[in-house]
């Protein structure tokens, strides 16, 4: 299973699309193949220093210590898509 | 100024800006800095924060969306603000707002996370300031500039409600589309100042203009800058206030009949500007001034560009100025700052710096054109001012020469603007005749002062510089050995004059003389051929009537009976 940590801003625009967004593709997805937190910069903003992120949004995945970022609203589905497959050997294009 | 206009500043880190700004950067307000890279933005925004550290224990915040946070630390590590110790203490936090390099963007993003975060951490150590150096570099990162206008929105109103006083550095240019954005956004903030670095042979020279203001008054012509160990340096000197009273005394300028020429002298704390081509003395007409203070036991600093000190005293000394006597009293500083290749504002920073340790009376600046190159006219102009008014905000009597050089336009702007704000001008020229250069003095102008028209020679005697009555005749101004001959001629001409009429009279009555002479042989002539004449009239008389008598006797001899 692949965690990936969604930092956002609140409702702030870019962040509810991104959140719009990843979900549309995740939701695809077996249920327990990823898991997602989201994380509030406006109510948690030590948290989100502490993981390095000051822009949102931006998806984290940690990997075996690397982590992986993507910031945006990620309105590109193919790039989303082969975003989180390159963390995911096990998706398929469709984000399966 | 009042209590409420202080209160409405706070200090920039920068002595000479917070005099130009009338106390500061606006408090709880945004200022924009702006300037090409290497201006010194990002060392604005950090001395800023350092200085309000030291001096007033202000906390402070350093958002940096280019450096690494360590690299920032150990660049600022060498200046005398003590970065790493603010950072160790909690003084100064630097917040890394850099993107990984490495992530991949998508689409818009904001900075409502940076700015909460930002709020929390200033909240946490009581920080008042926030410096936010290169958001351009993020924001230029959106999908369009729209997308970096709405951000700038988002900041501006952040701002507005934190009421934190923020420096944000932008980069001028090379944005692209995002050009436009960065100044439509220039309304966000209350202060806008732009760095302008420049480099002209080989010397950097940067300058700083107040772009607005909000509310408050600020100097039209842009600042010089220098950047140096100390960190940046924003030369401004307050001008003399309008309602000042100049000084009415008088200081003597060293030659007694120029003075009577300025009608008493130079007005002390006057401003005094000598131009000529090389080798018309403009030296040594400063030099008699110095002299004439230090025998007057007052102060005098000689900041020369041009010759070395031991050489100006040795050329002084030919013309009977003793300025080792005046060293030894400690009356005379000379410096020269020939040899440091800095630029023209660290050279006026220099002189500033001897001025305010030694506090002349008298100082001369030789030539003011060295202070001036490399760096523009607006760069030279600004100098001149700034220079101008820290002279008479210290009621130093100064005398700037400058060379003037035809082949040099930038020189010659500068002289203008000299010669502009200088209160009393002396031009020096070289006039060409009979195979001599000779030294001619005007003023051309002498404020508030009642002053000669007319020019003088300059005669560097043993005894020091004089003047003297140029000659003028048939409309050219004659000097040195064409006007002492002409003087000698004169002084003679009345005899001259006398004697060559005497000469064209004998001569004229020698040629009556000769036509009487010859109008009297002709006379004779005359009488001779008059004589002639008759005579041979008479011969012919005479011998018509011999041959009339021969034929008579021929036909009465032969008894003819015609006639």
């Amino acid at each position: 299973m692949t965690s990936y940590e969604l930092f956002i801003a609140g409702q702030c625009a870019n962040s509810v699309v991104a959140l719009h967004n990843l979900q549309e593709v995740l939701d695809r997805l077996p249920p327990g193949a990823v898991e997602l937190t989201v994380t509030d910069v406006l109510s948690e903003p030590l948290k989100a220093l502490d993981a390095g992120v000051l822009i949102t949004p931006a998806l984290l995945c940690r990997d075996h210590g690397k982590t992986r970022m993507l910031v945006g609203s990620m309105n590109t589905r193919e790039r989303l898509v082969a975003w989180l497959k390159s963390g995911s050997p096990t998706m398929n294009d469709d984000g399966v | 100024m009042g209590f409420q206009g202080e209160s409405r500043k706070l200090s920039s880190g920068i002595e000479g800006l917070d005099r130009a700004l009338g106390g500061g950067l606006p408090r709880g307000r945004t200022t924009l800095v702006i300037g090409g890279p290497g201006a010194g933005k990002t060392m604005f925004g950090m001395q800023s924060l350092c200085v309000a550290a030291r001096r007033d224990d202000e906390a402070g915040i350093f958002v940096t969306f280019e450096e690494h946070p360590a690299d920032l630390i150990a660049h600022f590590a060498e200046f005398p603000w003590g970065v790493p110790d603010l950072v160790a203490r909690g003084r100064i936090v630097v917040v890394d707002a850099r993107l990984d390099p490495n992530a991949m963007i998508d689409g818009g993003f904001e900075i409502d996370g940076l700015l909460r975060i930002v709020a929390v951490r200033a909240q946490a150590i009581g920080a008042k300031r926030v410096v936010f150096d290169g958001i351009d570099v993020l924001f230029s990162l959106l999908p369009t500039p729209r997308d970096a206008l709405l951000q700038m929105f988002v900041l501006d109103r952040f701002l507005r409600e934190s009421g934190l006083s923020t420096v944000i550095a932008l980069k001028s240019g090379g944005l692209g589309d995002f050009d436009a954005t960065f100044s439509a956004v220039q309304y966000i903030a209350d202060c806008v100042l732009r760095f302008d670095r420049r480099i002209a042979s080989h010397i950097v020279s940067t300058t700083l203009e107040v772009v607005k203001y909000r509310g408050s008054a600020t100097p039209t012509a842009c600042l010089p800058v220098t950047v140096g160990g100390q960190g940046i340096d924003v030369l401004f000197e307050p001008p003399v206030e309008r309602g000042a009273i100049p000084s009415t005394q008088r200081i003597t300028s060293g030659i007694p009949r120029l003075d009577t020429m300025l009608a008493g002298g130079y007005y002390r704390g006057s401003t005094v500007l000598i131009s000529g081509s090389p080798g018309t003395a403009k030296t040594s007409l400063s030099a008699v001034l110095i002299n004439a203070a230090c025998q007057n036991g007052e102060r005098a600093l000689f900041v020369s560009f041009d010759e070395p000190e031991e050489q100006i005293v040795r050329n002084m000394r030919s013309i009977g100025i003793e300025f080792d006597t005046h060293r030894a009293a400690g009356l005379l500083r000379m410096k020269n700052m020939r040899a440091a290749s800095a630029s023209a504002p660290e050279h006026f920073q220099r002189l500033r710096l001897e001025a305010e340790e030694f506090r002349p009376a008298v100082l001369v600046v030789d030539p003011v054109s060295a202070l001036t190159k490399a760096g523009g006219a607006a760069l030279a102009n600004a100098l001149i001012e700034v220079m101008v008014d820290y002279v008479k905000g210290r009621g130093i009597t100064t005398v700037f020469t400058a060379l003037v050089d035809d082949a040099d336009p930038e020189r010659e702007v500068t002289l203008n603007h000299v010669s502009t704000i200088a209160d009393v001008w002396l031009h020096l020229t070289f006039v060409p005749h009979g195979g001599e250069r000779n030294r001619a003095l005007s003023i051309v102008k002498a404020r508030g002062a009642g002053h000669s028209n007319q020019v003088r020679e300059l005669i560097l005697g043993d005894d020091g510089p004089s003047l003297a009555d140029v000659y003028s005749s048939s409309g050219v101004v004659l000097m040195g050995t064409a006007r002492l001959e002409r003087e000698a001629e004169d002084a003679a001409g009345d005899i001259e004059r006398r004697f060559g009429q005497d000469t064209r009279r004998k001569e004229a009555e020698i040629r009556l003389k000769e036509v009487e002479g010859r109008l009297a042989a002709t006379k004779i002539e005359l009488e001779a051929r008059i004589s002639e004449f008759e005579m041979l009239k008479a011969e012919e008389q005479r011998l018509s009537g011999m041959q009339i008598e021969r034929t008579r006797s021929i036909r009465r001899s032969r008894r003819a009976d015609g006639p």
